[in-house]
């Protein structure tokens, strides 16, 4: 989809939050499926652990939907195995992501006056 | 690289068979290099779980998301060569399944009623919109074949709501009118069985339900009038059958998708 057919945030469909999570980690950056697994683990601090069919079936819903796509470049050709491949976010893709983080922003605005005083 | 990380590597390219081959073409090596890093992760320390946790949580990862894998692939292929009912067919399915349940109200909620004239006439038009929608099904299948017994069914039934709703039209033709009527809905029951376009069961229950129904029929109570009903327990057990048959016909019609193939026809 090109940038200019990209629809308003609240006109995207929300997504899974396995799905979420991989646009989130691969963020503003390219990464490989490894490179996925470890920034899900780490931004999750462990509470979500991919194995290789979760990322990888996750990252074939994300490219079939558009939201991500395969990039060329290597950021450390000296470092990494070539044969890997490396995967972006689309304008898509950051849309989606925007909009859901919209939704869980008024999700925890709600939340927020009463939750914490239950706790604690 | 050692024996041990390929004797692994072999294991687990064993493990990724149980994804569909199209996936596995398109991830099979990414997964295989993403299954040596997790390995390695466990195996120096830098997993909380050791390595034959690891193994054990690649199992499980392998098992759960080729299943799911697999679901969708068929979802995906399943609804490319499909589409839903028309607005045509969901109506005279609706209308069948509406023909089965005041039948079964007439004979099982409601027993000792029988089946009034304005069930009879919601019973009859639910039959004939079944008798269309299976046509429309089938036709491209078997066109004469269907259209003969749908032909049928709807003459024996707009034969039988007359005699009923007409005064005055003697007891013994009314009763050889339901006898037609029966037997109009066995053939059509058995051939859209054969023909198989639409559910089997829905139609092999209203051919042997009419059936049924019609050796249990007490002409003798017809004839005398002595008994309030001419349906015995048998005749009744085939009314019941029938009537499941039209509702499962009916929810074919209404909810099933239809194959590529069939699709112009409905």
């Amino acid at each position: 989809m090109k940038s200019g057919q990209i629809p308003a945030p609240d006109d995207l469909p929300s997504i899974s939050r396995t799905a979420f999570h991989v646009l989130v980690a691969i963020g503003p950056e390219e990464r490989h499926g490894y490179g996925i697994m470890r920034e899900v683990e780490r931004i999750t601090h462990g509470a979500t652990r991919l194995g290789p069919g979760g990322v990888y079936t996750t990252i074939r819903r994300l490219l079939d939907d558009g939201l991500i796509e395969e990039s060329d470049a290597r950021p450390d050709e000296q470092l990494d195995d070539q044969r890997r491949r490396y995967y972006r976010l689309t304008g898509l893709g950051r849309s989606v992501v925007a909009a859901e983080i919209t939704r869980l922003d008024r999700l925890v605005g709600a939340a927020r006056p009463w939750a914490h005083e239950s706790i604690g | 690289m050692t024996a041990r990380p390929r004797a692994a590597e072999r294991v687990y390219r064993g493990i990724l068979r149980l994804y569909p081959a199209e996936f596995r073409r398109r991830f099979g090596e990414d997964m295989v290099q993403l299954f040596h890093d997790r390995l390695r992760d466990a195996r120096s320390g830098r997993a909380p779980a050791g390595a034959a946790l690891a193994w054990i949580a690649l199992l499980v990862d392998a098992i759960v998301m080729a299943s799911l894998e697999h679901v969708r692939r068929y979802r995906t292929v399943a609804h490319s060569l499909s589409s839903a009912p028309s607005i045509a067919s969901r109506v005279l399915g609706v209308a069948g399944i509406v023909a089965g349940l005041a039948i079964l109200v007439a004979y099982v909620i409601d027993l000792p009623s029988g089946l009034f004239r304005d069930r009879l006439i919601v019973f009859s038009i639910g039959v004939i919109a079944i008798a269309i929608g299976v046509h429309r099904r089938q036709a491209s299948r078997a066109p004469w074949a269907s259209l003969v017994v749908s032909v049928i069914l709807g003459a024996v039934v707009v034969f039988f709501l007359v005699t009923v709703l007409v005064l005055g039209v003697p007891a013994v033709t009314v009763f050889w009118s339901g006898v037609a009527l029966w037997l109009g809905s066995a053939a059509f029951g058995a051939v859209t069985a054969l023909i198989g376009v639409v559910s089997r069961i829905g139609g092999w229950a209203v051919a042997i339900g009419s059936l049924v129904a019609l050796t249990g029929i007490d002409r003798l109570g017809l004839v005398s009038e002595a008994s309030p009903t001419i349906f015995n327990t048998l005749s009744q057990v085939g009314i019941v059958t029938m009537a499941i048959g039209w509702i499962l016909l009916g929810l074919d019609l209404a909810m099933r998708r239809v194959t590529a193939p069939q699709a112009g026809g409905s």
